[in-house]
């Protein structure tokens, strides 16, 4: 189903749609959710967080503009936001110091200040044409490692790869990521 | 949080979309649903029903009945002998020959009596349990289920079906991940008997679990009581509401 036939769907039947948007792209955002929030937090930390995502969208559905990115790239964004906002909740009820501090944000209006900085529009797009020159299967396994947080087993399994060969190409792959980085002036020599 | 993993935190989301559009990702079902009712309760929207398919449902049921009853009242018999949950020769008798008294008090349906004898100790079995779980017509299910408890105390296991136990016992996270474990189910005695235990003491992700893989949300227990009934009877106030939001009334 496109973006936009869905978005169509969730305005006819709001119900209906919002199970399909969930069913399309739940588990990736609860596997976003969960990567950032499970080093500091419960399950139940990741599935509030989860379900605050997709309660945030419907409830902002109609200022998402599809022509501007996909619904998967939006959720997945929005995920990774609220998970650090959790997480440094957390961190400051448990008392204890977060190197996500180190990303030097504060809390982030859902996707809002995505479309603001055009300094940060111009790494980000520098930085995903590193990932995709790296060509497959190593863009792939980079996205679910350092995004998805998945293991070098479950990678594996999705890719008909020994985990062996995963931990080694995700290496290879962020060395060349690095290098070409360090070239480009986004990462510091 | 490494430098790299902040990198990937700094795309945007266009870039992405881009980059996950093929990647397909999955958590576990448990997960899933119970984000699924979350979700849904946060934003305010009533799931997707089932309600008008068990409209019909209960409609060819009724039907169903009163052709069942139009041969009856004609002498012609269409029952068969409701099959037992657990097959089980029940032992009356202890291996001293003394009768159980235990047995005797679940044969007589005397609840009173049945908690008086667990609370003195009295000789469990899951022979005792086999022949509990095939009477609840007449017996509760939280007689069963302290029956179940006793047995589980002593001998580490009820010997039951696992579905079956873990819906007694009121383990909702066992009870789905056994459930996962089954393709559609044909809904033997046994398994419409953890579906109404289910309904008794597991969270509505149970309940709904069962109902997509078959189990009729307007069926009656062997006592006739709805899921409604059971839900209310066994103070189950989520699975009362998951009901009456499905139709399903008294």
């Amino acid at each position: 189903m496109t973006d936009e036939a869905l978005l169509l769907e969730i305005h006819k039947n709001p119900s209906k749609g919002f199970d399909l948007l969930f069913k399309e792209y739940s588990a990736t955002v609860l596997n976003v959710c969960r990567r950032v929030l499970l080093s500091i937090g419960t399950e139940e930390d990741a599935q509030e967080c989860a379900s605050d995502v997709f309660v945030a969208f419907y409830k902002n559905r109609e200022s998402f503009d599809p022509s501007r990115c996909s619904l998967k790239g939006f959720l997945a964004f929005s995920a990774k936001n609220a998970a650090i906002d959790r997480y440094r909740k957390l961190k400051r009820e448990n008392g204890k110091t977060s190197p996500i501090d180190l990303l030097g944000e504060d809390e982030l209006p859902l996707a809002e200040s995505a479309f603001k900085k055009s300094e940060d529009r111009e790494k980000s797009r520098l930085i995903a044409a590193a990932i995709r020159s790296l060509g497959e299967p190593d863009s792939t396994i980079l996205m679910r490692k350092y995004f998805l947080g998945e293991s070098a087993k479950e990678i594996a399994g999705r890719l008909s790869l020994a985990p062996a060969a995963v931990q080694k190409r995700a290496q290879r792959a962020l060395e060349k990521l690095k290098n070409k980085l360090t070239r480009e002036g986004v990462l510091l020599d | 949080m490494t430098e790299f993993e902040e990198l990937f935190g700094s795309l945007s989301p266009q870039e992405l979309g881009e980059l996950l559009e093929n990647v397909e990702t999955a958590a576990p079902e448990s997960e899933l649903r119970k984000l699924r009712s979350l979700s849904f309760k946060k934003a305010g929207l009533k799931k997707p029903g089932k309600g008008k398919v068990f409209y019909f449902k209960a409609l060819a049921l009724a039907a169903c009945f009163c052709a069942v009853l139009l041969c009856a009242v004609v002498g012609v018999r269409t029952l068969e002998k409701p099959e037992a949950v657990v097959q089980t020769e029940p032992a009356q008798t202890l291996s001293s020959g003394e009768t159980n008294p235990l047995m005797l008090a679940i044969s007589k349906g005397d609840e009173n009596l049945i908690e008086k004898l667990l609370g003195s100790k009295v000789f469990v079995s899951s022979d005792v349990l086999n022949y509990a779980v095939n009477c609840t017509s007449f017996l509760s299910y939280t007689v069963i289920k302290e029956i179940a408890a006793a047995v589980k105390n002593v001998f580490g296991s009820t010997g039951l079906d696992p579905l079956l136990e873990n819906t007694l016992i009121g383990n909702s996270e066992k009870a789905l991940e056994e459930l996962e474990k089954r393709d559609k189910m044909l809904m033997t005695p046994s398994e419409k008997l953890a579906f109404f235990f289910s309904v008794a003491f597991c969270d509505s992700d149970v309940v709904e679990a069962f109902c997509e893989k078959g189990a009729d949300l307007s069926s009656t227990d062997a006592a006739g009581n709805s899921v409604l009934q059971i839900a209310e009877k066994y103070g189950n106030a989520e699975n009362e509401k998951y009901a009456r939001d499905q139709g399903i009334g008294q």
